[in-house]
């Protein structure tokens, strides 16, 4: 029988050296991560904190219809091409985190000095956080993170573009 | 005594080494390559809480890579066929929990290189992954290989 032939010490052996290595590999790199993860937090945006920032603000629904009303901002979706598609705040464009390569986006058809509001889905999700983090490592200062997303933004019947 | 059965072939059982070895050498280098983003696909599932997403991240793709390395060699055949169809059945099971929980996720499989859909096509490809792997398990490295087991 096969089973007969598998050898449970050499299977738990290979899994410890690899764990080790993996650990090792981590502690070494200048890219590891922490072994606990740790949810970051964002400061929330106000007159005190300024426009510039050096990390992405949070902003509620009330600074994102002021932001809104304010037609130099644009709006970011950070939802995938498919969601955008069925439907989005009206006037944001697209750029799905999950296929968002900051080594091959084009920094110019983005002006740095423009502010921009990334959105997602809302509370439940991570997408706009992170992608507003690409952009800020890409040199963007003035990134702003709707949290209440795109949920709370229909739930009020704000304006949107759909198909 | 003639062996006709394609399962005892030592040609065959070559062939599925190298092609589960070289899938999952790549699939590990890729995800080695960048482990803050597969951390990230593992917290898309939503399976285990956020805080632990990283312990998965960092250790399973140096498992991927030793286990791929051995099976393509022929060292310790069976033993590492066994850990590799252990993953891809806990991967597997991860997928169809995330299609039953209608999340539309990347399926982190490959890194940063290949945005596939955690879906039905995902889900194949594992099954006939776990194939190769199960039959390797079974009949072990076949007479190519450095150590013979």
């Amino acid at each position: 029988m096969f089973l007969e032939k598998i050898n449970i010490k050499t299977i738990l052996l290979l899994v410890i050296s690899s764990v080790i290595l993996g650990f090792a590999y981590n502690s070494l790199s200048k890219f590891g991560i922490p072994i606990i993860f740790e949810e970051k937090d964002y400061e929330n945006f106000s007159e005190s904190t300024g426009y510039q920032t050096i990390e992405p603000l949070l902003i509620n629904l009330e600074q994102a219809i002021e932001f809104y009303g304010e037609k130099k901002v644009q709006f970011i979706d950070a939802r995938d091409r498919w969601d955008f598609a069925e439907s989005h705040i009206l006037g944001a464009i697209n750029i799905p985190e999950y296929s968002f390569d900051s080594r091959n986006f084009d920094t110019s058809t983005l002006d740095k000095n423009h502010p921009y509001v990334v959105y997602c889905e809302g509370d439940d999700c991570d997408t706009s956080k992170r992608l507003a983090e690409e952009l800020i490592k890409l040199g963007y200062s003035k990134i702003f993170i709707y949290e209440g997303g795109f949920s709370e933004w229909t739930n009020l019947e704000l304006p949107v573009d759909k198909k | 005594m003639i062996k006709n059965n394609f399962l005892h072939n030592d040609y065959f059982l070559l062939l599925f080494r190298i092609l589960l070895g070289t899938l999952f050498l790549f699939a590990a280098v890729e995800k080695i390559s960048d482990i803050q983003k597969f951390s990230v696909s593992i917290q898309n599932y939503r399976i285990i809480p956020a805080y632990l997403a990283n312990i998965p991240a960092i250790t399973l793709p140096w498992i991927e890579l030793i286990t791929g390395l051995f099976i393509l060699f022929g060292i310790k055949t069976r033993e590492s066929a066994f850990i590799i169809s252990c993953m891809l059945i806990v991967f597997t099971s991860a997928i169809i929990i995330a299609v039953i929980r209608g999340l539309d996720i990347e399926c982190g499989c490959f890194g940063t290189l290949m945005a596939e859909q955690a879906g039905f096509r995902k889900i194949t490809e594992n099954v006939i992954t776990l194939f190769f792997s199960i039959i390797l398990l079974v009949k072990g490295s076949g007479k190519f290989s450095l150590i013979n087991s």
